[in-house]
């Protein structure tokens, strides 16, 4: 049996994605008279359809959303590198295309896992990677037609992705919950920290991230602390590592404002939190995991949406960091089961 | 500069992104209906 690097190779597609998106939201938004409209319209038409995609990727397994969702993201980059068409066409082409490929990110990961959190968690972490590159090369001089080579190389590597699918393929070894919670609940709950978890993230005190280096340390280091989430899950148990990162991140990001080692450490244990909320939601929806994965990239929409409307001052961010962790903890504590090692 | 946010867009048009906001509304709503429809399957 070939072992499985669904996660490596979607760790690659999601990294390309993020770049082709962040370059085209940078270059654009530069031109924008209003700052937030278009990173608002962005979170919501790429974030927000990932469930309805799933649930349809779910139901109608033999349709390739990695396929779509690449000719999405080359017709965008066509249209916006060659022609002058609306930005408006182009966002939304752009939001579909990354939609589509995420959702076929978390099918083939999380289908092809035995209920491992890993290649999910590899597979997610590649996106803040992207994030940083995309908007480093946005303040360069190249061209957008660049990147229709990296996006043309998505094409054999969904397709080797694909390769490692069976038709026995299925969520039923994730098994993360506690069955005596009920499972309305149990999803309701990851959502909700999904929620605040995601509104938390922009309300992480960094003073210290003044230049692009420290920028991309900041990504770099989220990326790794959303893979080592789903590493250490699997190796000392999701419950642990789900407690133990929560409440470990608390004193580091609270502390870490004017101290970027400090802060890293911080952001790393609160990004572990990731794929843990995920494999909740997979474990009460095995059957449909792409509809499970869409229910937290909606709770990342809704946890970003106040950021567009709402500042709140350094010291109130302090206080819900440290009240929501500690709520969390307890809640994730709660719906998890006990850990077998 | 591109033609990002034309005036037109901005006032005229606000009806579209009541429009954006009201879809996305739609889309939470059916994805619960889809949750609660599959965990009452199990």
């Amino acid at each position: 049996m070939k072992k499985n690097i669904t996660g490596y190779l979607y760790f690659y597609i999601h990294f390309i994605v993020e770049v082709v998106c962040f370059f085209y939201l940078t270059r654009v938004n530069s031109e924008s008279l209003i700052v937030w409209l278009i990173p608002f319209i962005y979170d919501g038409v790429a974030f927000v359809p990932q469930s309805i995609i799933g649930y349809i990727s779910d139901k109608y397994p033999k349709i390739n959303m990695g396929i779509i969702g690449t000719i999405l993201l080359l017709i965008t980059y066509l249209l916006y590198g060659l022609t002058n068409v609306s930005v408006f066409i182009t966002l939304i082409l752009l939001c579909l295309g990354n939609a589509f490929l995420h959702v076929a990110g978390a099918e083939t990961t999380l289908k092809t896992s035995g209920g491992r959190l890993a290649p999910s968690a590899i597979f997610v972490a590649g996106g803040s990677f992207g994030v940083i590159t995309g908007r480093v090369l946005a303040t360069t001089s190249i061209s957008p037609l660049i990147f229709l080579l990296p996006l043309l190389t998505l094409i054999p590597m969904v397709l080797l992705a694909d390769s490692y699918k069976t038709s026995k393929d299925n969520c039923k070894n994730f098994n993360y919950v506690n069955k005596k919670r009920n499972p309305y609940i149990v999803v309701l709950i990851a959502f909700i920290v999904v929620i605040v978890r995601g509104y938390l993230g922009y309300g992480i005190p960094t003073s210290w991230n003044k230049t692009v280096v420290e920028n991309i340390i900041f990504f770099c280091t989220m990326g790794l602390g959303k893979a080592l989430g789903g590493i250490l899950s699997d190796k000392i148990g999701i419950r642990k590592v789900a407690i133990l990162s929560t409440l470990l991140a608390i004193p580091f990001l609270c502390a870490g404002d004017n101290i970027m080692i400090v802060s890293i450490i911080g952001v790393m244990f609160f990004s572990m939190t990731m794929s843990i909320t995920l494999g909740i939601v997979v474990s009460s929806l095995k059957q449909t995991p792409g509809l499970a994965f869409g229910i937290t990239t909606i709770g990342l929409f809704l946890g970003t949406v106040p950021i567009f409307f709402i500042k709140l001052s350094q010291d109130i961010n302090i206080i819900l960091i440290i009240v929501i962790s500690i709520m969390c903890s307890i809640a994730l504590g709660w719906v998890l089961k006990e850990d077998k090692k | 500069m591109r033609n990002v946010f034309s005036p037109v867009f901005i006032v005229g048009n606000e009806l579209l992104f009541y429009i954006f906001l009201f879809s996305m509304a739609l889309i939470i709503l059916l994805t619960f209906i889809f949750v609660i429809k599959e965990i009452k399957k199990k």
